[in-house]
């Protein structure tokens, strides 16, 4: 069998110029920072990954939005709207306010859960969507989640779908997939899959900012145009 | 003064839409028939029709002789006037200057050649809309628009643009051009005349004691001796468009290619007076049936064909025809300025704003309570410190404690359990309690001390102690 003389420098070239993948590094993708350089060293391209969907799996109250809020952060500050597609309760709007996230910029889809895979779907493959939000149980069909990537990779927006429930053993077609638990006052967070080498040990992961911790300290004003009828909440011990 | 007259040979035929071609079904000749005294005769024949000796003015029954499977309409003056309207008002986009005759639409089109980019530039690209619109035209241009609407009727195309050369260019044409009344006609044909050049050699005066006034006036307007003022078409301020069907519409599939129709016509209606829309209602008449509609609303006023037919196929999803349609109407009476509006939905520079067209679609299709906003109230109790409302809604953040990412819809009462509130795991309060008491005034009286509570999992979760009962229940959830 010949070979063309210059072959190795040819490929030599090709891994220079990232045409070739190699498997023990992470390949270049766009994406958003996650506001944590802890977890952003590990994840692909340095962040949440734009134009595929981030799973996350959780037990609900973990904190899981709370690890997501500086990205949506961002992208409301971009002027992009944060689409939440059928979450399992009331997105409770001053505590979204309190996170930082303009009212104006957050559009809450409720749907029923067959409905919500295609609002999903519509949504995520809507270029001038900044994130979409979706909420889905253990049981997610491989066809749709396969057309749900599809539909991310259209749109090129953040995609992320909250899965509470969802064996880890299972395999899912998107490309990072993210378990998600309560640790002290951060998380630990496990790499399941990723884009590049497998990453054995968990992450932990503390929160930057106390927005969703008490904080017993801060003074509860009562503003003179909020409500002036009322006492001002008094507060007691526990 | 430049004249651009668009001639509509066809228009009697052209308002009926084609069979739809499916492939299977050969294509039938189509006629036009109009009353005339007892009995029935064509007005107008299509080029299959023709080719089989079907001819205009012949009687129904003759032509039923020569052919016998053929699709015969009944003419319709009213819809053709609705459709020379709704023409006119598209053809505003070119000119302000548009005006109808019957069968024609005059366009002076003098002082805008040079914004369209000269005479062949625009009279192409309106001999274009108009046949992509499905109507057959023929097309002249000419200093004074009698002339133009002579030459235009003959069909072959002239361009006039020097009164100089009127005479020269009108006097080849045939009489039947000028769409006499019989009895000049008659007198003229006695006299031994066919063209309009034998009609222009003949003196003005005698002319108009044979034939009456209208005559030489008309030929001294088309020659531009005389002047010939047009009253300048106004557009209506609603838009109603009605498609009659000859086979009912069953499925609201094929409603959509109908729809595409309408929302075309609609979009050429409003293009031309930068207008928009913010609701639409279909009518559909039933045989046997009262008639129905269905109404369409988008978050933002638009014209956009395409947009509303994305908006409208997400909106018949979950419905369906009471029962077989046999016209569908659009009408659209709110007409909306779009002017000093961005004419791209998504702003500037693109991915500014909410995504309008996808928020439509998905309100089209899971109902319109389904896409919202949130927005703060500043209220003590929880539960009514946020309501719904549209997206896009601005609301400040409110100066309260810590607040859960997700509120329960009813807050959930917990058990007690080894002296401390259950929720598939104990609950250990953090921190102090906030104390929530007010709404004596409107019969929603509360106090109730929060928490924030922690289970041995790590989960986050806001509960609260009614004070007037002393249950614990589960208000929320820091997500």
């Amino acid at each position: 069998m010949s070979r063309p003389p210059d072959s190795p420098h040819t490929l030599q070239q090709a891994i220079r110029q990232g045409a070739v993948w190699r498997g023990d590094r992470c390949p270049p993708i766009t994406a958003r920072p996650s506001g944590y350089p802890a977890l952003d060293a590990q994840l692909p391209g340095g962040g949440w990954g734009l134009g595929q969907i981030n799973e996350l799996l959780h037990r609900p109250g973990q904190g899981e939005l709370a690890l997501l809020l500086p990205a949506l952060r961002r992208v409301a500050e971009e002027g992009r709207p944060i689409l939440l597609v059928a979450p399992p309760w009331i997105p409770y709007a001053p505590a979204w306010a309190q996170a930082g996230i303009p009212l104006a910029q957050l559009v809450w889809i409720r749907a029923t859960a067959a409905d919500a895979l295609w609002a999903l779907e519509q949504a995520l493959a809507e270029p001038d969507c900044g994130a979409v939000l979706g909420w889905a149980g253990p049981r997610l069909d491989d066809r749709h989640a396969r057309r749900l990537q599809l539909a991310a990779r259209r749109g090129g927006g953040l995609g992320l779908l909250l899965r509470h429930g969802a064996p880890e053993s299972v395999a899912s077609p998107f490309p990072l997939r993210l378990a998600v638990a309560a640790q002290g006052d951060g998380w630990r967070v496990r790499l399941l899959k990723r884009r590049g080498p497998p990453l054995s040990e968990p992450l932990y992961l503390t929160q930057p900012d106390s927005s969703f911790r008490p904080r017993p300290e801060s003074p509860l004003p009562c503003h003179a145009g909020l409500l002036e009828f009322d006492a001002t909440p008094r507060r007691r011990a526990a | 003064m430049l004249w651009l007259a668009i001639h509509l040979p066809q228009l009697a035929l052209d308002i009926f839409p084609p069979m739809p071609d499916d492939g299977t079904a050969l294509q039938r000749p189509r006629i036009v028939v109009a009353s005339h005294g007892r009995g029935e005769r064509l007005a107008l024949v299509d080029a299959l029709a023709a080719s089989l000796g079907l001819k205009p003015d012949m009687k129904l029954s003759a032509a039923l002789a020569l052919v016998n499977e053929l699709t015969i309409h009944r003419r319709k003056p009213q819809a053709e006037a609705s459709a020379l309207t709704q023409l006119a008002a598209w053809a505003l986009r070119f000119t302000p200057t548009v005006a109808t005759v019957p069968q024609t639409l005059l366009l002076e089109i003098g002082g805008c050649l040079r914004y369209f980019g000269g005479l062949d530039a625009l009279r192409a690209q309106v001999e274009q809309g108009v046949a992509a619109q499905g109507y057959a035209l023929a097309s002249a241009v000419a200093p004074t628009p009698l002339a133009a609407q002579w030459l235009a009727c003959h069909g072959d195309g002239a361009t006039v643009t020097a009164t100089a050369e009127l005479p020269t260019a009108l006097a080849s044409l045939p009489l039947t051009v000028l769409a006499l009344e019989p009895a000049p006609a008659q007198t003229l044909r006695q006299l031994g005349i066919a063209s309009l050049g034998q009609l222009l050699a003949l003196p003005r005066a005698g002319l108009g004691r044979r034939v009456g006034k209208q005559l030489p006036l008309a030929l001294d307007r088309a020659l531009g001796h005389a002047a010939d003022p047009r009253d300048p078409f106004i557009p209506p301020d609603r838009f109603e468009r009605c498609i009659d069907l000859d086979w009912p519409v069953e499925t609201l599939e094929v409603f959509v290619k109908l729809a595409a129709r309408l929302l075309e016509a609609l979009d050429a209606f409003l293009s031309g007076r930068g207008l928009g829309v913010q609701t639409l209602f279909f009518r559909f008449t039933h045989d046997d049936h009262p008639a129905s509609g269905l109404r369409v609303g988008i978050g933002r006023p638009t014209r956009r064909a395409a947009e509303w037919l994305a908006v409208l196929r997400e909106r018949i999803v979950h419905e369906q025809l009471v029962a077989p349609a046999t016209s569908v109407t659009l009408v659209a009476d709110t007409l909306q300025l779009l002017d000093g509006r961005p004419l791209t939905l998504f702003g500037p520079q693109g991915g500014q704003g909410l995504p309008e067209l996808l928020l439509a679609r998905l309100g089209a299709r899971l109902g319109q309570g389904a896409v919202i906003g949130v927005a703060t109230v500043p209220e003590h109790r929880p539960e009514r410190a946020w309501r719904e409302a549209a997206p896009g809604t601005a609301a400040a953040a409110l100066p309260v404690g810590p607040r859960p990412g997700w509120l329960l819809p009813e807050p959930q009462p917990l058990p007690w359990r080894n002296e401390r509130p259950w929720h598939g795991e104990p609950l250990t309060c953090l921190g102090r309690a906030e104390r929530i008491e007010s709404g004596w005034w409107d019969g929603g009286d509360v106090a109730r001390d929060y928490y924030v509570a922690q289970g041995e999992s790590g989960a986050r979760y806001w509960i609260f102690h009614d004070c007037r009962d002393g249950g614990w229940w589960l208000h929320g959830c820091f997500a």
